[in-house]
């Protein structure tokens, strides 16, 4: 079913936009939250508490990329649940901070209030200016923090050519990071 | 804040990236070069060629004129195998047209351009435009164009190679309109019977060139 009809089920106030929703994104989100705790259950759980969340924003939100839409609200869920168990368990969260620390510049010692907004502005605009496929590299492994093993599959490219592209890109981040003076 | 709640701030922050961009990642399929193509029809040629030489002559030369069903007919000429291959080969021409298609895509994410909901909202007689749409929505892209600007994208216009034997999928269209009432595309060739008074549909006749894309890139910038 298309986005656009799915959300109008939304609008409506009716509860067969949740099954659709399922249909057609629900394993993304599994295999998105999944990725990050690295438990069904919880994957389960976080997906569950997605369909909860998109119910509230509905209407209100009119979302044009509704997988998009549900996979920010996931990743969100399960990013907090990760923070609530403490690290309890070793899981995709922690490779995927191990290599994003790489993109946070030398702690200078001045502590600045951090501008979420000028954050954000600065992800998305590296992220333009990047080629299509280094773009999406990215985005796949630290949004959807898929396995370097799939990336490199899906991008027909070898596991090591997307180790190092990645680790490049970090250090573009880090670069554009410093040159803001921000984080 | 210290070093790791930095990091878990920014793992955050990465969550808030453009919806456009995850979408793009999610549909991302890696195309993959078409070389075995050439090779295969070949062969497969090469193999009827040789099916084709072995029959006797004094069986294909009546069998000829049977199916002309005229006794003057000459035997026709086996094909060159490399005319099976013209215009397999563009995968320079596909590069053009997806880094236009990155190039427009890119510009989506920008401030530079306005988003009509409909084609009908758009007028054909007082701004020079690029106007472009994507397959699945009915949303329209317009950046309006300098005289310069117009001019040097009708110079660029028109040049770019022939499409092969099928027309690449186009899943996002685009037009040049002048501002006096005429709307055209670099998809398609020069001439009068390629234009027309507003938004039309078509199936690529030539893919831009570099030097349209490169155009493009500049007025976008």
């Amino acid at each position: 079913m298309d986005d656009s009809k799915i959300v109008d089920l939304y609008w409506a106030r009716n509860e067969k936009a949740i099954d659709e929703s399922d249909k057609k994104y629900g394993r993304m989100l599994r295999s998105l939250s999944h990725s990050l705790l690295s438990s069904m259950e919880d994957a389960d759980e976080c997906v569950n508490d997605t369909y909860l969340d998109a119910w509230g924003a509905m209407p209100d939100a009119r979302p044009h990329f509704l997988g998009a839409f549900l996979s920010k609200i996931t990743r969100r869920i399960s990013v907090d649940r990760y923070r609530k168990k403490h690290r309890e368990k070793r899981g995709g969260i922690d490779n995927l901070l191990s290599e994003l620390s790489e993109c946070i510049p030398a702690d200078d010692g001045y502590e600045k209030e951090q501008d979420s907004r000028a954050i954000r502005e600065l992800l998305n605009s590296f992220l333009v200016s990047l080629p299509k496929e280094k773009r999406v590299m990215f985005v796949l492994r630290y949004f959807y923090s898929k396995p370097v093993s799939e990336i490199a599959a899906q991008m027909d490219m070898s596991v090591s050519n997307v180790k190092v592209t990645l680790h490049r890109l970090r250090q573009e981040l880090k670069e554009r990071l410093e040159e803001q003076g921000l984080l | 804040m210290n070093k790791n709640e930095k990091t878990e701030y920014l793992l955050s922050m990465v969550g808030e990236i453009d919806d456009i961009l995850l979408e793009e990642a999610v549909s991302y399929k890696k195309k993959r070069k078409k070389t075995f193509l050439v090779p295969l029809v070949a062969a497969c040629v090469a193999v009827c060629m040789t099916v084709m030489l072995a029959l006797p002559l004094s069986v294909m030369i009546p069998l000829g004129f049977i199916l002309l069903g005229n006794q003057d007919a000459e035997v026709p000429e086996l094909n060159n195998p490399s005319d099976v291959t013209e215009g397999m080969g563009d995968e320079d021409a596909e590069e053009a047209h997806d880094t236009l298609d990155a190039i427009l895509d890119a510009e989506r994410l920008g401030k530079g351009h306005t988003v009509l909901d409909s084609t009908e909202e758009l007028s054909y007689i007082g701004d020079a435009s690029l106007v472009w749409q994507y397959e699945d929505s009915s949303e329209v892209y317009v950046v309006k164009l300098t005289q310069a600007e117009l001019a040097s994208v009708e110079r660029n216009m028109g040049k770019g190679d022939q499409v092969g034997e099928r027309s690449p999928a186009l899943s996002c269209r685009v037009w040049v309109l002048d501002g006096k009432g005429s709307v055209s595309t670099p998809y398609l060739k020069d001439g009068a019977g390629n234009e027309g008074c507003g938004i039309f549909d078509y199936e690529a006749e030539i893919i831009p060139d570099e030097d349209f894309v490169d155009c493009i890139s500049d007025i976008l910038k």
